[in-house]
């Protein structure tokens, strides 16, 4: 699964941790999504969504590779 | 917009610990220390090294905000669980007599640093259910299947191994603190896999 993560927070303008407070998760778990190295279970994925006030498929998509 | 919040290191402060409990086990024998409260206190200096591990691994917790709480937690129940291990067990190496009579005194005392021993196995399945940020569970999670695979494998080799006769014997409850050493050579393989080696490391 691939995701747009870090061009969102970019384009708002977030730090990781500011994020990361926002999900009230730890920095580390936005990075580690953010660098692909782990998918968020689906309640955390709609969590995401509603922050950035998008669908979860306009964040997140299918790994082409996977497809 | 810092993405880079400063972390303090706890691993080098757990590392020097376990060296400094080598090196001191190494003294006690080179220097061949007969007392038994000579050798125990001298056990007991590298633990002033968990000190500012302790205090860099709260610090990092309280930097996690929620997520942080239940690692703050678990520090301090692995602090209060230490300190009833490590007296429990310099009160029974200083009132058991090795070859001595079975005394229900002597059954009490030897039962409490195992007992507390598990403690240590509570602390880290209340970390897992307490904490609520997904990724950092799933580190835990992982470090915990790896130190049991680890600790499980190494008993079970050690243990037919022993009984055939090829090596001497260990005592069980070593067998913990290999399993201890897996949680290490799990958030070394977390960090690789993962970015980050979970359990405050």
């Amino acid at each position: 699964m691939i995701n747009r993560l870090k061009v969102l927070r970019a384009e708002r303008g977030w730090s990781q941790q500011e994020l990361a407070s926002k999900l009230d998760v730890s920095r580390q778990s936005v990075n580690a999504i953010e660098t692909g190295r782990y998918d968020p279970s689906l309640p955390l994925a709609f969590k995401i969504a509603d922050v950035f006030d998008l669908a979860i498929e306009e964040i997140f998509q299918r790994d082409q590779v996977n497809n | 917009m810092s993405d880079t919040t400063p972390t303090k290191r706890v691993w080098p402060w757990f590392v020097t610990f376990l060296a400094g409990m080598v090196a001191m086990g190494i003294a006690v024998d080179v220097l061949d220390i007969k007392s038994k409260a000579v050798a125990s206190g001298m056990m007991m200096v590298p633990i002033v090294l968990l000190f500012p591990m302790v205090r860099n691994a709260m610090s990092n917790a309280k930097q996690g905000g929620s997520s942080g709480d239940p690692v703050r937690r678990y520090l301090l129940r692995m602090i209060v669980v230490s300190i009833v291990y490590l007296s429990s067990l310099f009160l029974a190496s200083q009132l058991i007599e090795s070859g001595g009579d079975i005394t229900p005194l002597a059954v009490v005392l030897a039962l409490v640093p195992g007992i507390a021993m598990s403690g240590y196995f509570w602390a880290i399945g209340s970390l897992i259910v307490e904490q609520k940020d997904e990724f950092q569970r799933m580190l835990v999670v992982r470090q915990a299947l790896i130190a049991t695979a680890i600790a499980l494998s190494l008993a079970s080799t050690w243990g037919f191994l022993e009984s055939f006769e090829l090596v001497g014997h260990v005592h069980a409850y070593w067998w913990p603190i290999a399993w201890f050493f897996g949680l290490g050579v799990g958030a070394i393989a977390n960090k690789i896999q993962h970015g980050a080696a979970g359990e405050s490391m």
